[in-house]
This record gives C-alpha cells, sequence and structure tokens, in this order.
C-alpha cells in the first residue's frame, strides 16, 4: 500500500469541520443536547451561532463548534413533517426504536429504557451540539459563552433548555480507557485534501450526502418536496429530481455514551492468563488484550508485531491481512479491529472483492474520553460519533453484521461476538437460547486456542442518531419562519 | 445420501378469510423468537430443515381479482407424501382447523388421511431449489455441529507438550475412539461424504450456459431491452421511501437469531419477460445442482435454501429463502459479488428496477432494489429452522472437519489445513 494524494473536489467550506478533521490539537470536548422550546426563537439563536461553526477549511482554530439535530429537532426548528419523512428510515425512527435496538443489542443495562441520554425515559433531544477547544480552561471559556448564546435570547425567553451536558477529553498518548491507541484506521474522504493509503481512501459519497459513493451512485439524501423556508439556499438534487436538496455536504452521526468497564475488562485479562501456580501474568493479560483488540496497546499493527509489543507509539496504518496473515495467526480473525474493518480479507474473498465491499461499510469515528461520577465511583467511557451517509449500511451495518454476530465473515468462528463491544447483554434475547460461552478464537499453530466465558466490557448509556448539516443547510434552517418566495430561476 | 427435497402447497382461501389465516399462522410461531413456543419443533418434525407457512395477498391484478392463499414450503429429508403424512401427525388439529378456511376442505374433525390427500391435492412444483449444503440430513447437521463442539473443546485442554500438529490430532483421535464420544458408532457408520463438483456435467452445464448466453445476449435479451423495459414501470422507491411503519412491521420478526428468512411474492411480467424467468430459472435449477453444491451461490455463502415457485398459474411468483445475517447483508452481498444473477430472474417482476440488457442496471441500483425488496416481501406468518444458531459456512466447515478427521491418512499439510478448521 502507499499514501497517494487525494486533491480537494468537495466543498470543504460549506461542511462542518467536525466531518473531515478529528480536532486531535484541539483535546478538550463539550457536548450539550437540547432542546428547542419555540422555533422562531430557536432560529433565531441558530442564526447567531452559525459564524461560530467551523467549516472544513479551517485546521488551525483555537475552538471548534458543531451542530446537529434530531428527526424530531427538525421539526422543532420548524420542518415540516413532510419534509422531515423524507430522511433516511432509521434517522426518523432513531436509536431507541425497537428494531433499531434489538440490531444494535442495548439490552438490560444497555437498555435505551436506562439511558442518560436520547433513552426511551428521559427529556428528548433536539440537536447535539460539539465544542473543542485545546485547554481545560479554554473550553471552559467556550462552553459558557456557547451557553450563553443558547439560553439568552432578546426576547428574554428561555427557548432552548439543555437536558444533558457531558465533557469529553483525548489523552496525550492518544489511547482510550482500556488502554490502547484508538482512532488510527479512519477512513479518509475522496476529494477531502488529505492525503491516506489507497485503500483507505473512500468515496466522499459513504460520508457526505450529495457525492457519489462506493456504489458509484449517490446516497439517499433528504430532499424538501414540501417548499418551505428560503430554497435559494440550498442546492439542486445530485438525482435532477428538481428538488432542492437538504442533504448536500452534511452526513449523519450516531451518537454513542459508551461505558468502559476498565476493571473488568483487566481482571478477565488476568484471570485468563494466570500462571500455573496462580500468580497473574501483566505481559500474557497485555498480549491477550491486544489479540482481543487487534493492536498493542501504543497502536503497533499485529500484522506486523504478532508476538511482542515494539514499545513505540504507533499510527502505522499501512498493511493488510490477505497476504500477511490470512488464517489469523497474527491478528486472529475475531479482533475488535480485523472484524470491524476486515480490510482485504472478507470472507475468503480475493483481495479486491474484500476491499470492495469494505468500503461500502466504513465509518468515520470520533471518540473522546469522559469520566464522571464521584471519587471511588467514576465512570469512565468514550463519547462515540460515527459518521456516516447511510445509517443502514454503515453503522448498523457494522455493529449488527460484524460485531454483534457470533458467525462473522469467517466460517472458523461459531460463537465469536466482537470481544470488546459486540457481547451479547444476559437479558439480550439470543442469551436464551443456543450456545451462551460466548467466546474468542485465538487462530495459532498448531491449533486454535478458545478464552471461553467472554464478558461484556461496556454499557450503552446514551445514544441518538443525528443529522449534521451543511453549513447552507444550517442557513436554510434559519429561514423556515419566512414566507414562501418564489425561487431564482 | 439423498439430497435434501423442496417441498411446496398452495391452498386457495375462502372470501373473507385472509386475515383469519394470517391470525391462525401466527399461532404456529415464529419459532426464533424464543418468547413464543411453537408447535414446530424438531421432536415433532425430525425430517424438516426449514418451514414455512404464510398467507399470499389477495390482489386485482389487470382488472381480475387474484384470491388470497395459503402457501406452504418445507426443505426435507423425506419423500414428498412421507413428509405429509409426518405432518398431518405433528399438527393435525391445527392443520384441520387451517383448512377450514380454505376453498374444497369439507372434513367435520381432523382425519389425517383426509389431510393428506388435501395437501397431496395442492401441491406444487418448486422450479428452482438451491441447497446451501446439500446431502446432509438434520439429524447429520447436528451431530457434526456436536462433533465440532466436542473437538474444539479437546484440542482447548491440550497441554503445552502437545504442540505439535500430530500430537493435537492424536488427542483428538484418541477422544474419537473413545466410549464417552456418544456419536461414535453412527459418525463412523452414515456416509461423511459432501458433494463434490463433477467435472464432466459441470463443462457441459458451463458450455450450454455459455451458449445461451451467447443466444439471450445476441437476440433474445436485446429484444427485452427494446421493447420491454423501454415500456416498464419500476417501483422507483429507495428503501427510504417506503412507509416507516410498514417497513417496521416487517423488520419486527427479523434478527432474533442470526438465522432469518425472506418470503416475497411478485407479480409475473408477461410475454417474452416470463418465457425468460422459465428458462432462468431452469438454468438455475441445473446449476445449482451441478455447480452450486459446495455452499456459495453466485458467491454468497450464507444461504441455506432459497427456492422460486411460480403460483396462481404463473400469475406471481414467489421467493423464499433461509439466510444468515440480515437482510441489508443478504441482499448486499448478492449485489456485491452478482448483481446481474439477480437482474436475470427478478427482471421478470413487475416494479423492479429497470434492467439494460437484461443484466445490467436493475439490482445494481442498490437503494432502490433494497426498496423493491422490501417492497414484495410478505409476512411469514410461522417460520421453523431446525437450527437456528448454525449458520451456513459452519456447516459446510463441520462436515470437512468430519471428513477430514475419519480420513484414513492426512499428509502434514492436511493435518494443518484440519486443524485450521477448528
Amino acid at each position: 500500500m502507499t499514501m497517494v494524494s487525494n486533491p480537494q473536489s468537495i466543498e470543504l467550506d460549506d461542511i462542518q469541520g467536525i466531518l473531515v478533521r478529528g480536532y486531535g490539537q484541539l483535546r478538550y470536548c463539550h457536548f450539550f443536547f437540547v432542546q428547542v422550546i419555540d422555533p422562531e426563537i430557536g432560529r433565531d439563536i441558530l442564526h447567531e451561532l452559525i459564524p461560530k461553526i467551523t467549516p472544513a477549511t479551517v485546521y488551525d482554530s483555537k475552538t471548534s463548534l458543531n451542530i446537529a439535530f434530531t428527526y424530531t429537532g427538525l421539526q422543532a426548528m420548524g420542518l415540516s413533517k413532510e419534509n422531515a419523512d423524507n430522511f433516511p428510515i432509521p434517522f426518523q425512527v432513531g436509536m431507541t426504536d425497537n428494531v433499531r435496538q434489538r440490531m444494535l443489542g442495548d439490552w438490560g443495562e444497555s437498555d435505551p429504557e436506562n439511558w442518560f441520554v436520547g433513552g426511551k425515559n428521559g427529556d428528548e433531544i433536539h440537536a447535539m451540539v460539539v465544542m473543542y477547544a485545546n485547554t481545560e480552561a479554554e473550553i471552559e471559556n467556550f462552553r459558557e459563552e456557547i451557553r450563553k448564546h443558547l439560553s439568552t435570547h432578546k426576547s428574554g425567553k428561555n427557548a432552548i433548555k439543555i437536558v444533558y451536558e457531558i465533557g469529553g477529553y483525548r489523552r496525550e498518548d492518544g489511547k482510550e480507557n482500556f488502554g490502547f491507541h484508538d482512532s488510527i484506521s479512519n477512513p479518509v474522504i475522496k476529494g477531502s485534501g488529505r492525503t491516506g493509503p489507497d485503500n483507505d481512501i473512500i468515496a466522499s459519497g459513504e460520508f457526505v450526502l450529495g457525492y457519489l459513493n462506493e456504489h458509484e451512485q449517490y446516497p439517499y439524501s433528504p430532499l424538501i418536496t414540501d417548499s418551505q423556508g428560503n430554497l435559494n439556499l440550498l442546492p439542486p438534487d445530485a438525482n435532477d429530481s428538481g428538488h432542492k436538496d437538504l442533504g448536500r455536504n452534511g452526513t449523519f452521526i450516531a451518537f454513542r455514551q459508551i461505558q468502559q468497564h476498565v476493571d473488568k475488562f483487566w481482571a478477565f485479562m488476568e484471570s485468563k492468563t494466570n500462571k500455573p501456580n496462580g500468580e497473574t501474568d501483566p505481559h500474557a493479560a497485555v498480549k491477550l488484550a491486544s489479540k482481543i483488540i487487534g493492536r498493542w496497546p501504543g497502536g503497533a499493527p499485529l500484522v506486523k508485531h504478532p508476538d511482542q509489543d515494539p514499545g513505540v507509539q504507533s499510527t502505522d496504518n499501512d498493511f493488510g491481512y490477505a497476504k500477511e496473515d490470512p488464517f489469523g495467526m497474527k491478528c486472529p480473525l475475531g479482533s475488535h479491529l480485523r472484524r470491524n474493518n476486515p480490510r482485504d480479507s472478507f470472507r475468503d474473498q480475493n483481495p479486491k472483492q474484500s476491499l470492495k465491499v469494505t468500503k461500502r461499510h466504513r465509518l468515520i469515528r470520533r471518540g473522546r474520553l469522559y469520566q464522571t461520577g464521584t471519587k471511588g465511583n467514576e465512570e469512565y467511557g468514550l463519547l462515540f460519533m460515527g459518521l456516516n451517509a447511510d445509517i443502514a449500511q454503515q453503522f448498523e451495518f457494522i455493529q449488527h453484521v460484524w460485531a454483534n454476530n457470533l458467525q462473522p465473515n469467517k466460517k472458523t468462528l461459531y460463537n465469536d461476538p466482537d470481544p470488546v463491544i459486540g457481547v451479547p447483554d444476559p437479558a439480550d434475547p439470543i442469551q436464551q437460547q443456543g450456545d451462551h460461552n460466548f467466546r474468542f478464537a485465538m487462530q495459532g499453530d498448531p491449533a486454535c486456542h478458545y478464552i471461553e466465558g467472554l464478558q461484556r466490557f461496556v454499557t450503552i448509556r446514551g445514544g441518538a442518531y443525528l443529522f449534521l448539516p451543511s453549513l447552507s443547510a444550517l442557513r436554510y434552517l434559519t429561514t423556515l419562519g419566512e414566507a414562501q418566495l418564489p425561487p431564482h430561476s | 445420501m439423498p439430497r435434501q427435497k423442496a417441498v411446496a402447497f398452495q391452498i386457495y382461501l375462502t372470501q373473507g378469510n385472509e386475515e383469519n389465516a394470517a391470525a391462525k399462522l401466527r399461532e404456529l410461531g415464529n419459532p426464533a423468537n424464543v418468547m413464543q413456543p411453537s408447535l414446530l419443533t424438531r421432536d415433532a418434525l425430525p425430517t424438516v430443515h426449514f418451514a414455512r407457512f404464510l398467507v399470499a395477498p389477495s390482489i386485482t391484478l389487470d382488472g381480475k381479482n387474484i384470491e388470497a392463499s395459503i402457501l406452504y414450503s418445507a426443505n426435507i429429508d423425506v419423500a414428498v407424501q412421507e413428509h405429509w403424512n409426518n405432518l398431518a401427525t405433528a399438527i393435525g388439529g391445527f392443520l384441520h382447523e387451517l383448512f377450514l378456511l380454505c376453498e374444497g376442505y369439507e372434513a367435520e374433525k381432523a382425519d389425517d388421511s383426509l389431510l393428506i390427500q388435501f395437501m397431496s391435492a395442492h401441491f406444487i412444483k418448486t422450479p428452482a431449489f438451491y441447497i446451501g449444503a446439500p446431502d446432509r440430513t438434520v439429524d447429520r447437521i447436528h451431530m457434526e455441529d456436536y462433533l465440532h463442539r466436542k473437538v474444539a473443546e479437546v484440542i482447548n485442554e491440550r497441554d503445552n507438550s502437545e504442540n505439535s500438529s500430530i500430537a493435537v490430532l492424536n488427542k483428538i483421535q484418541t477422544w474419537l475412539s473413545s466410549d464417552e464420544n456418544k456419536y461414535k458408532n453412527r459418525l463412523s457408520e452414515e456416509s461423511s461424504k459432501t458433494p463434490r463438483i463433477k467435472w464432466i456435467p459441470a463443462f457441459l452445464t458451463f458450455l450450454f450456459t455459455l451458449v445461451l448466453l451467447v443466444v439471450n445476449g445476441l437476440i433474445i435479451y436485446p429484444l427485452i431491452h427494446f421493447f420491454y423495459e423501454r415500456r416498464s414501470k419500476p417501483l422507483g422507491l429507495d428503501i427510504n421511501q417506503l412507509n416507516a411503519e410498514d417497513l417496521e412491521k416487517k423488520m419486527a420478526p427479523e434478527n432474533i437469531v442470526y438465522q432469518n428468512q425472506l418470503s416475497q411474492v411478485f407479480v409475473t411480467k408477461t410475454g417474452l419477460r416470463k418465457f425468460v424467468l422459465w428458462v432462468n430459472l431452469r438454468v438455475t435449477q441445473i446449476l445449482a445442482r451441478v455447480i452450486f453444491v459446495k455452499g456459495k451461490l453466485l458467491g454468497t455463502p450464507t444461504i441455506h435454501f432459497a427456492r422460486w415457485v411460480m403460483i396462481d398459474g404463473g400469475k406471481r411468483f414467489v421467493f423464499f429463502s433461509n439466510f444468515d445475517g440480515s437482510y441489508d447483508e443478504y441482499l448486499g452481498d448478492f449485489v456485491d459479488n452478482s448483481g446481474w444473477g439477480l437482474n436475470a430472474i427478478y427482471g421478470a417482476s413487475r416494479g423492479y428496477p429497470t434492467t439494460k440488457f437484461v443484466m445490467g442496471g436493475g439490482a445494481y441500483k442498490i437503494g432502490e432494489f433494497l426498496g423493491w425488496g422490501r417492497y414484495n416481501q410478505v409476512e411469514t406468518q410461522a417460520w421453523y429452522s431446525a437450527y437456528p444458531n448454525l449458520g451456513l459456512s459452519q456447516i459446510i466447515n463441520n462436515s470437512l472437519i468430519r471428513e477430514g478427521l475419519y480420513k484414513k491418512s492426512l499428509s502434514e499439510k492436511q493435518i494443518d489445513k484440519l486443524l485450521r478448521r477448528i
């Protein structure tokens, strides 16, 4: 694989920055989940905020602001039901819908009934406001500035209610709470101007609405069929339907607040690697955890370093599995990384066909760590955002078909969920039949070794499907209260 | 080892009974739904791999009414007549109550011989039938699954001294010959053979298909392209443009276990299109018998059984499938691997995305194709699987493990390969 140039061809100045940038240099972030009480005032406030939103062309800002809406949120801003129903069905019904819940495996403790945000019993959320800044002090200032914007309106009315908020951060070493370097293999959007390995540059339409995807078609995008607002602000539908496209340069976000049970994770690794005399073996525990994840803690890929951690921080993403490790002897077939991005080794297909398939199911991940709770009672976790043009074919597909599936992709995996994010909760109906001894197969020479009795190391604490509009779509939303004007010819 | 058979019947409902029949069939349950116990069990029907009952809805077609009917289909290890006997014995009382809603059934009480006669009289042929794991009985599939589980346990218990392929194989062989192996005798008695591609018939089939493709490509498909497809009216709805509530209902019984089922009812296009469907189903049937015998249908390795059946005297046709994974994965797989194969058959259904020279276009418009598929999907009121937690690839792998273990001698390479399967 080689790094290739990727000249800019998408309209970065109309795209919210978070879609193209992870803001690695801005270590702190804060999320507001808000309700719009009065559409008119909501639109006024959005109008004020738009100049502060960071477009994808800006890469050196001190702060960054991005805003996304839910299905009910768009209607709370004044979008008509007919127009809102032009959005994709998963977005309309939301993450807590029964069918979606089952696909995602959110049962028991992870049931949306128990969520802190976006769940079945909590406050409905309309929008998610994501802020980034470089230091704790700066995020605090920025957060309060935005809070003031949201809660103060010239009318004196309290128009926007913050129903949930949470802060996040990035560790300097880039590791997540289990101790592994995260976010190394994010795909690169074709036309974004960023270089990347040629196999990882993915058609723009997989992530940005209004462009061709890996099927060489335009992804399904919400059109305006019920004339409202200033339609001149919106581009025409790329499929030439004659309608205006609310989606172009926007995308969808699957947000998940994922609690990580760090102690349980490491206790499990230790219990499975104890020496015969009962003593713990820290090296073996780290090795097992790395096999389960698919990289060493520092990020070095197992395919290149199968037996020992090279001990360096690595963002090496220049590898495949087909030639280097077809049988999973180095990076196990069921490891978290390999199953969720099988690269050039999907099922027993040849590398070209494998890449064709995997490129149709990728996700841009924007994860930040969080820590809540009081001393001695802390909760650690990940504020996860998966960005994709097609929730069903990307976020849901990966979670359902590749992570939760007990027999994913490879014929030698029989009862192997994703060991990190796919082990069923005891309340999952799948637990009521079949073999409950979920396991992790470590392929090896001369034979496989099974790690039995996998446990669930994560709990979903919140979630939502959101639409991240383009800047012009945001401007359009502010005009929804205007009288209808004939469109420019 | 006999090959699994396809059995099906279609029985028209008396007017006004469409909903009653659907409700009655729901009583049978969806055995994949662990919350709802079912009358269809492995104890009652030990020679059935998969079975389904559903109501094909009534429609008005070109001004004429097609009445609703009950469709039954099953994939079985025994002769059709024996299956009717088994079905009558297992759920005779239920069938009697169900058939009271149908035309032409007049029994006063459940009588096995009358039920069998009634089912036989409504038997319909299955012109194209694909078997993912041919020549395996339900019993064998379960036996080989047990074998795999045990062998996996055995190799996991090995100690550090057993660190060569031969040592591991010896450990397995010791267990195989031990008394604790409860399937020992049955495993060694029953055939462990898996079907192979027979090269002469395969070559002839290939030649035949090639000739057919040339004839079609030069004459028939251009005719269809210019005279039929240009006038056809595709449904033209992306999957996201379907009614969200309807879609929700269709998805409600899915993704409970690893396997899923799909039942679709299509209106058949007429004329040359119908003729091409007839030809292509027969070609599919031949290919399924001769070439696709190793677990993949046009590259898709997740289909246990699939069939295409003409109903209502050919005015409509159905597709029934039992597969692994989700609907999106299943149909997406086909599009990724061989969308042209889908076009060759489903292009004959009304509303299908417009094709180009029969093989192009169509399914390759993925959003529209998924929408068309869901639109034509009908509720499967009752569904049964004899091994709901087993994937097709795993069933095939289990057979190969068994075949390897019972081979008289294995080279070192073969041993390595065998151990990698476990």
